[in-house]
């Protein structure tokens, strides 16, 4: 059997700051796997979480950072459950992989989104001075997060999240 | 973080952070100030609800051995027990259990006491020899072979009774080729790290062998100069 990650993952904006040092990820008792981006971005894996959610730590590191901030609760490398959320309030949750969502939850929980989010998240990236690209986000919101969390590298950089330059 | 696990943490940091050492996430961090130090990580597994599950991994440190590992980075930031010369998993039972068993399981108050008293009981003992060893290679040589011989006492003991016995063994798992290598790289002793690492799998540019290598010519050269 092939078991996949499942945990939270982070992006935010904390310029030199690592994502374990956030009161909000410190609180978590976690180490946090940190990958640096251009423009002081980083994506952060931190592993199972059992008390928090992407909604509460994306709403929570959106107001510590001042910055807009994302939470993924990843499944099995198979799907996410995601929030984006802004420091002046106002959130877009989405789904990475929306059909195996789908097939995970009862007809009765399951909650469709990602035909609202790619609208919100094109706002959303926005409001951090990001250029996202319609048709590559639509695209990473369709994809799994991946076993080595490809999916969701993909996907910030849909969302205009660069690479560091040498 | 769980409620349980929070009262568990504050029970142990208090003796941690008395006795120097940072915390930052699951990791506790201890730095002497050549850089040698002591890693200890709460690492978290799979537990029912309402439980929370963990081990305790505990590694010493030595300085040109986290060198080579981190080269740039802060190590003090990262180290983990695996980038160790000596590590030990924490056994979560006491001695009158029939056979040990690394899980700390906390489920009630009670068992946050327990575990707190056993981590705490284990640090009293343990930080100060392990601090004992920082920096001090003969120090840690002379540990090896005293582990050595008292691992020999306990094999026959329990070939003798057909039994294990808690207590009996000593803690923790020493690299005793990785600590050797830098010894004779610190002393300059070219030839003996040579012989050391003579049959390391890894020989490459960018493997240990060839770090240690390159200190014992550089203290070589150090001591010409």
């Amino acid at each position: 059997m092939i078991v996949g990650y499942s945990g939270l993952v982070i992006i935010a904006r904390t310029g030199g700051t690592r994502l374990d040092e956030p009161a909000c990820v410190d609180d978590l008792f976690v180490a946090v796997t940190d990958n640096v981006r251009a423009g002081g971005w980083r994506i952060g894996f931190l592993g199972p979480v059992d008390d928090t959610s992407p909604d509460d730590l994306a709403n929570n590191l959106a107001l510590e950072t001042a910055a807009p901030a994302i939470a993924l609760s990843v499944f099995d490398s198979d799907c996410a459950l995601a929030t984006a959320a802004n420091p002046s309030g106002g959130a877009v949750e989405f789904y990475l992989n929306e059909e195996i969502v789908r097939a995970l939850v009862d007809d009765d929980r399951f909650e469709p989104l990602n035909s609202q989010a790619a609208a919100g998240l094109l706002a959303w990236a926005e409001k951090a001075s990001l250029v996202a690209s319609p048709d590559r986000l639509a695209t990473a919101l369709e994809g799994s997060p991946g076993p080595f969390g490809d999916g969701i590298l993909e996907f910030t950089r849909a969302l205009g999240i660069a690479e560091l330059r040498d | 973080m769980n409620a349980l696990l929070r009262r568990f943490v504050e029970l142990i940091e208090a003796d941690l952070a008395a006795a120097g050492f940072v915390r930052r996430g699951p990791v506790f961090r201890y730095f002497d100030l050549e850089g040698n130090g002591i890693a200890l990580d709460i690492q978290r597994t799979t537990a029912l609800r309402g439980e929370v599950e963990f081990f305790i991994n505990v590694g010493v440190l030595l300085a040109p051995h986290l060198r080579y590992y981190f080269g740039q980075d802060d190590p003090r930031r990262d180290a983990m027990p695996h980038h160790s010369v000596w590590h030990h998993r924490l056994v979560a039972t006491d001695d009158t259990a029939e056979l040990p068993d690394h899980t700390f399981s906390l489920s009630t108050d009670t068992d946050v006491a327990r575990a707190a008293t056993i981590v705490r009981t284990w640090l009293a003992e343990y930080i100060p020899r392990m601090k004992s060893w920082l920096g001090d290679f003969d120090a840690m040589l002379a540990a090896i072979d005293g582990d050595r011989e008292r691992s020999s006492r306990a094999r026959a003991e329990r070939l003798a009774s057909g039994q294990w016995k808690a207590g009996r063994w000593p803690d923790g798992t020493w690299n005793a080729g990785i600590i050797r290598a830098y010894a004779h790289a610190e002393r300059g002793d070219v030839d003996a790290v040579t012989a050391e690492t003579a049959s390391w799998h890894d020989s490459g540019p960018d493997s240990l062998a060839a770090d240690a290598l390159a200190i014992a010519n550089q203290r070589l050269t150090e001591r010409k100069g």
